[in-house]
């Protein structure tokens, strides 16, 4: 075991994969001789050369598009996107062709990519670098979407995404990517996609957060037992297929249920957890489930840690939702 | 660059050269698909008769022209790959994809390879290398770049092909797969139909673009499937050879009602000479001349009807065939789909 960070992490996960599957090539903008915008591909375009750790133009469309031609031959690339905002360029790659290629084709050309990107804000970045846009890729039918918060869960579910056959959106949380230490074993094992992890054990309300705001859930979770209010926490790590099992039977026993995301409220995926666990536990709900999110407006610049759902924000509404 | 001669001879220092069964099946190959497109306007593609499909017809936007996209495809070699524009099935013919496969795909049966997912005329096979046709514009240019990438990387001797017409070089993806192929210098052709619909018989320029991008662009004549197919050739060996991408202008006749109108005195009537399929069939015939090519001649002669009847047969066994099953709509969504994988209230 080693201590690592989040970038750390994620580095050696594609470095002990590139080492084990020749298939896997890396692609994106200032990922090879700079080592990424984040030092994340850092190392790996000395070691693998330039035909796998590949600069490419300023161009997402190219980058996405060029990665699934890529794939339709048998490779495995991992395009990176230096920021999910600058994701919406290769959104027609990604949700026409990508997402849709196995099914429209009867099985004969499955695209198999990883597409990195870090994700959130908290880094004063503006909108241009500060988006959670996970729900619009979470709607698409034939895209898994992945939020590690942990190093080790980082490493993991990289792996598990590397070799997983459908095409994976893997979001890093980016506010964290130093953040976020802790112990990562060096050796290879994945963590299993669409299984979420608790993080704490609780009877009183269920606090459904992940990347990032998992960090803030935790602090107002450990804030509000101080007041007497014990929650479940659970890091969804998975956001698709979502482990909607492990949600239900945490509502189920504590019939209370607190979402936490930067995305804005309208149609964010706690809109779809609200749904599920309203179809699921319906009987068992003891309170309206209540969502702390971003709002509804675009990323602000200076305010930012007032549009972040921060823990000062999540305590009030695990309290009034415990106490309604 | 001509290659067909108006006497039916050919340009014996451009000549590809094909045997005469090859160039006879190329002859039936672009039969075939102008009868493809012509099921529809004779009312083939009436869905009354299976009300519980979709309005699956033979109906297809314009084809690229019968000897680009046959041309294009017959030029490559069989490790190759062809990236088709929507509702261009006469490559996919070429590359070996059978005429039942095509009629079940364009009316989504049970037997259709793509199980009834796609709009008909997005044909897809991998045995064929044949790879699904999008109908986002000239996205097909960055997947044919990438494969060809993809191919490089392996050390695998492959040319990536894609057909698309003038339409496409509008978009940013036309941009992105050239500059991306020019830029990695990957073992991509590109092919262009390009319509003269201006006044001055210009087209969209090819040349100022692959200028542009570092990819040099050849010419030929779109309504000559010879010459479609040896500037094909050489633009794939020289992909081969690591000398990297080349677009193809392929310059083909302006879709009805397009052209500009010519200058009073100077409009020219649509002449026989036109038609790719006349160029492809006069030269077969000026080939079989004599006596010795009588037997020849009468093969060629029942080609048309041979190859109407075998479309209409097709197309009305597709016609008989059930649809897909309910259950098969949740089918390769996903590859690995246990569980929670599936969407919740989905019908499992």
């Amino acid at each position: 075991m080693t201590q690592m960070n989040l970038v750390q992490a994620i580095n050696d996960g594609l470095r002990l994969e590139m080492r084990r599957d020749p298939r896997v090539v890396l692609l994106g903008e200032d990922v090879g001789k700079v080592g990424g915008v984040f030092r994340v591909t850092q190392g790996l375009f000395d070691e693998f050369g330039d035909e796998r750790v590949i600069d490419t133009p300023l161009a997402e469309g190219g980058i996405i598009g060029c990665a699934i031609g890529m794939a339709l031959y048998g490779l495995v690339p991992i395009p990176e996107i230096q920021f999910a905002d600058f994701i919406f360029p290769a959104y027609d790659q990604i949700v026409t062709e990508l997402a849709k290629l196995r099914y429209r084709s009867g099985g004969e050309y499955p695209a198999k990519l990883v597409i990195r990107t870090p994700v959130g804000g908290g880094i004063r970045g503006g909108h241009y670098h500060s988006q959670s846009p996970e729900s619009l890729f979470i709607h698409v039918a034939g895209l898994k979407v992945v939020c590690p918060s942990t190093p080790h869960d980082a490493k993991g579910l990289l792996l598990a995404s590397i070799r997983d056959p459908d095409p994976v959106l893997f979001f890093e949380p980016k506010r964290i990517y130093r953040a976020a230490r802790g112990e990562v074993p060096e050796e290879d094992y994945v963590v299993e996609i669409g299984k979420a992890a608790r993080v704490r054990e609780g009877k009183d309300v269920t606090v459904v957060a992940w990347g990032a705001m998992l960090y803030e859930a935790i602090a107002a979770a450990d804030e509000a037992q101080k007041q007497g209010v014990a929650c479940d926490v659970i890091d969804l790590r998975t956001l698709w297929p979502v482990d909607i099992d492990a949600i239900a039977a945490s509502v189920k026993k504590t019939g209370r249920v607190v979402i936490v995301h930067e995305a804005p409220k309208t149609c964010g995926f706690g809109a779809e957890l609200v749904a599920l666990v309203n179809e699921r536990c319906f009987l068992h709900l003891e309170a309206p489930p209540a969502r702390v999110t971003g709002f509804d407006t675009p990323f602000p610049y200076t305010l930012e840690n007032e549009y972040l759902p921060l823990a000062h924000r999540i305590l009030p509404a695990i309290v009034e939702t415990a106490r309604f | 660059m001509q290659v067909l001669r108006e006497d039916g001879s050919s340009d014996p220092s451009h000549d590809p050269r094909l045997p005469e069964e090859r160039l006879v099946g190329l002859y039936r190959d672009m039969l075939r698909a102008r009868e493809i497109a012509a099921l529809d306007a004779a009312g083939s593609g009436d869905d009354a008769a299976h009300p519980a499909r979709p309005a699956a017809s033979w109906r297809k936007p314009p084809a690229l022209g019968e000897a680009v996209a046959v041309g294009a495809a017959a030029a490559l070699r069989p490790q190759d790959w062809l990236f088709t524009p929507p509702g261009d099935v006469a490559g996919a013919l070429v590359r070996g994809v059978p005429l039942a496969s095509i009629a079940h795909h364009a009316w989504g049966t049970a037997l259709d390879p793509s199980k009834g997912r796609d709009a008909p005329f997005h044909v897809a096979s991998r045995a064929a290398r044949v790879v699904s046709a999008t109908i986002a514009n000239g996205a097909h240019l960055t997947h044919a770049a990438g494969l060809a990438w993809g191919a490089r990387i392996r050390r695998d001797d492959v040319v990536a092909l894609a057909l698309f017409d003038d339409r496409a070089v509008l978009a940013g993806e036309f941009h992105h797969g050239v500059n991306f192929a020019g830029v990695f210098k990957v073992p991509a052709v590109f092919v262009c139909a390009e319509r003269a619909d201006g006044e001055d018989g210009e087209g969209v320029d090819l040349d100022a673009k692959g200028l542009a991008y570092g990819v040099p662009t050849a010419r030929c004549d779109g309504a000559d499937l010879l010459s479609v197919i040896r500037a094909v050739r050489d633009a794939v060996a020289r992909a081969a050879a690591g000398e990297g991408p080349t677009m193809i202008a392929a310059r083909v006749a302006p879709r009805a009602g397009e052209r500009a109108p010519a200058p009073a005195g100077r409009e020219r009537p649509a002449a026989p000479w036109d038609d790719p399929i006349v160029r492809v069939l006069r030269h077969l015939e000026a080939r079989a001349g004599g006596a010795a090519g009588a037997e020849m001649r009468a093969a060629l002669a029942a080609v048309p009807a041979e190859v109407q009847a075998e479309v209409r047969a097709a197309a009305e066994e597709a016609k008989r065939a059930p649809p897909p099953a309910a259950s098969s709509l949740f089918d390769d969504v996903y590859a690995s789909a246990p569980g929670a994988a599936r969407r919740p209230g989905a019908l499992s």
